[in-house]
């Protein structure tokens, strides 16, 4: 049911993308364009806030940093300086004549991730692509990328067809190691919550603490948080990697404030819905001992990257308790994996 | 107490017995200071216990083993460095981490020679010392620690006076996977299991069999992959094992498939931790280091990232006693002592446990 770029015969030809999981078209009007099978049972389930929204613009994303910077807070952007990058050949697909250059946007451990286009000029779309590995053995190379494209892609598309905000997948070609998802148009949720709490005059130990109606829009951003990932795991889906750097937060349209006032410019911060990205870790599971460790390496990560909004996590976990029915069972065993801690004691 | 750092000389013995290697080594810091001092290899004498082909080393017979060369051992060092003990500062000896029985024999040795020379004691941490041993030797700066040996596998990065650990096996070390692979085909552990099968390897090549592939983040797993690699050797032992290409698979097949698999992981998991500290050397420690093959893809990874691999041969890789020299004697300059009444050894002591003062 998955389908590539058709590749063009000549050079001359442009490439001819086979669609995918059609989405709406980014225009906000409610006519539909989508007519497979999947958009139309997302579009029978309940509604989300993911099929509500529109609107495709944008440029930020994280692709492939794992949460271990979280996990040890000693690691500052300070210590983290970039070594020097070396300039990339783009992949095969993206060498076919465009009328937008690719842009390489970043450069993980993993793979690559660029901005270019899906079908027509004006709509963005991010490529992400695994170059072969040159210290791999060929054979298990080739095996290790395809089966990376492709749960990765199952996994996206088992949370849009469930109705679970995450960036649609357009087409892959597993065997070349490269997938085209929907562009998220926001800031990750890292930036916004740091932009937030920035704003805010300094708040030294003896300072009385920020009460809680200070705070609404951040709790309220918290909830919507810990819904997303409780949405996430009712599917049956752990994401293996989640900080707030893995999350977008997609503004809102003017027009539609989806029920929430205008608190002047400051508040529109922290507004909009969050998409969760970078399944390149995510599995599937129904355990809640599974569940419950990605909470906790949430936690972990929230803990070190916003210290200072580390109280307001308490919102986040209430949220995602009430999301399904066994949420509050994984928050029962969070606990377990809390006094437990992710490493273990050393062997010898 | 006297600062340390002006005198210009300080020697230190080193006593390593936490698996089946007994070494004892002495080592020449000499120099002002911390930053500027250097460090010469006095000496750095080992002697392995050996266990016949299809077994492994026991906690009661290794400790036994230790216990008997320890004397025999210890004098050929102090013959080789050739220093009296009156010009020592001090006795650095394996806290842990490491196997019980083998541990306490050469702490007990290390409390005798303390009370009977009259030296201050230093406890280290065993991978500390392979660290520290590594940087001293290959001179990299701010490395990414890849530590594997028989009984470790960590991805390290120091950051702000501890040697984090970024991703670790959470089952079998990846030298025990190998270990216990060498005594499934009955390869002689002499000089070390790990050594031979990469000579077995070597001949391999032909076909690649398909093996499981277990990382998680930066995390990875090996127990998986021996039960498997354990399970196609049976095959193989009755004639009914068949490769890719339909041809019956031979022992150098399987070696040769189970590096290519396990050091791919390795090179994977150390590749997330370069990423994420933005560092592009490598430094390998650690008996499996030794490995050529792993030192040739690390080689290629860190060559893609536009960095260097940096690793050291079989002296300082495997376990050695310099290496508790050296690393005892940069706590002992920053003031640290072991009292003998807190000279115990431990089965589990975390790299990150360490405070490490002698870094900036």
């Amino acid at each position: 049911m998955w389908c590539g770029w058709e590749l063009p015969l000549s050079p001359e030809k442009p490439p001819l993308p086979c669609v995918l999981l059609a989405r709406e078209q980014p225009t906000g009007s409610t006519a539909s364009s989508g007519t497979n099978q999947i958009s139309q049972q997302a579009r029978k389930g309940k509604k989300s806030k993911f099929q509500k929204s529109s609107g495709y613009k944008f440029i930020f994303w994280l692709f492939d940093v794992p949460s271990i910077q979280e996990l040890h807070p000693a690691y500052t952007t300070a210590t983290m300086a970039t070594a020097t990058e070396p300039q990339f050949p783009p992949p095969k697909v993206l060498t076919y004549p465009a009328s937008a250059p690719p842009i390489l946007i970043t450069q993980g451990a993993e793979g690559r991730l660029y901005k270019t286009t899906y079908q027509t000029a004006d709509r963005p779309c991010a490529l992400k692509y695994r170059p072969p590995k040159p210290y791999r053995h060929p054979i298990l190379d080739a095996r290790l990328t395809k089966a990376r494209i492709s749960s990765e892609a199952k996994v996206l598309e088992k949370c849009l067809r469930e109705g679970v905000p995450v960036p649609a997948v357009y087409g892959m070609d597993p065997a070349a190691g490269w997938m085209a998802i929907e562009w998220i148009e926001g800031v990750p949720v890292r930036v916004g919550i740091n932009k937030w709490l920035g704003e805010r005059p300094d708040e030294d130990e003896e300072q009385k603490p920020v009460t809680a109606e200070d705070d609404a829009p951040l709790v309220d951003l918290m909830r919507r948080i810990g819904s997303a990932v409780g949405a996430l795991h009712k599917t049956g889906v752990v994401h293996g990697d989640l900080t707030t750097s893995n999350m977008m937060l997609r503004p809102w349209k003017d027009t539609q404030q989806n029920g929430h006032a205008v608190e002047g410019d400051k508040a529109k911060i922290l507004e909009g819905d969050v998409i969760i990205i970078d399944f390149g870790l995510a599995t599937q599971s129904m355990s809640d001992e599974d569940r419950a460790v990605d909470l906790y390496v949430l936690e972990r990560a929230f803990a070190s990257t916003h210290p200072r909004a580390e109280r307001l996590f308490e919102e986040l976990l209430g949220a995602y308790g009430k999301t399904f029915k066994k949420g509050p069972t994984v928050l029962h065993k969070l606990e377990d994996v809390r006094m437990r801690g992710r490493k273990k004691s050393m062997l010898g | 107490m006297m600062d340390l750092t002006k005198t210009p000389r300080r020697i230190a013995l080193g006593l390593e017995g936490s698996a089946n290697k007994l070494g004892i080594g002495v080592i020449l810091h000499s120099g002002p200071s911390l930053s500027s001092s250097s460090a010469t290899v006095l000496s750095n004498i080992r002697h392995t216990f050996v266990s016949p082909p299809g077994t492994g080393f026991l906690p009661k017979d290794t400790a036994a083993h230790h216990r008997s060369f320890f004397v025999r051992i210890a004098k050929q060092a102090l013959a080789a460095a050739d220093v009296s003990i009156s010009e020592m500062d001090c006795i650095c000896y394996t806290k842990g981490p490491g196997m019980g029985a083998p541990l306490t024999s050469v702490a007990v040795a290390a409390r005798t020679l303390a009370l009977l020379w009259d030296k201050p004691l230093v406890g280290v941490n065993h991978c500390v010392g392979h660290i520290e041993m590594g940087r001293a030797i290959t001179g990299a700066s701010h490395p990414v620690v890849l530590y594997v040996s028989g009984g470790n596998t960590q991805v390290i990065a120091y950051a702000e006076q501890r040697y984090r650990i970024f991703g670790e096996a959470l089952d079998i070390a990846v030298g025990n996977c190998l270990d216990r692979f060498a005594r499934t085909l009955k390869i002689p552990n002499d000089p070390a299991p790990g050594y031979n099968i990469e000579q077995l390897a070597k001949q391999g090549g032909r076909v690649l069999l398909d093996l499981p592939y277990t990382v998680k983040g930066m995390d990875c797993s090996f127990s998986g992959i021996l039960t498997r690699a354990d399970e196609l050797a049976a095959m193989m032992e009755k004639g009914t094992g068949k490769g890719p290409d339909g041809e019956p698979f031979t022992p150098a097949d399987l070696c040769f498939s189970l590096q290519e698999t396990i050091f791919a992981m390795l090179v994977e998991i150390t590749e997330r931790a370069m990423a994420h500290v933005g560092s592009n050397q490598v430094l390998i420690v650690g008996g499996v280091g030794c490995n050529e093959r792993l030192q040739e893809m690390m080689g290629a990874m860190a060559k893609d990232r536009g960095g260097s691999v940096y690793a050291t041969d079989e002296r300082f890789c495997i376990d050695n006693g310099i290496m508790i020299a050296h690393a005892g004697l940069l706590a002992y300059e920053t003031g640290f002592r072991t009292p003998i009444e807190e000279s115990t050894c431990t089965q589990r002591f975390r790299t990150d446990e360490v405070l490490v003062k002698w870094r900036k």
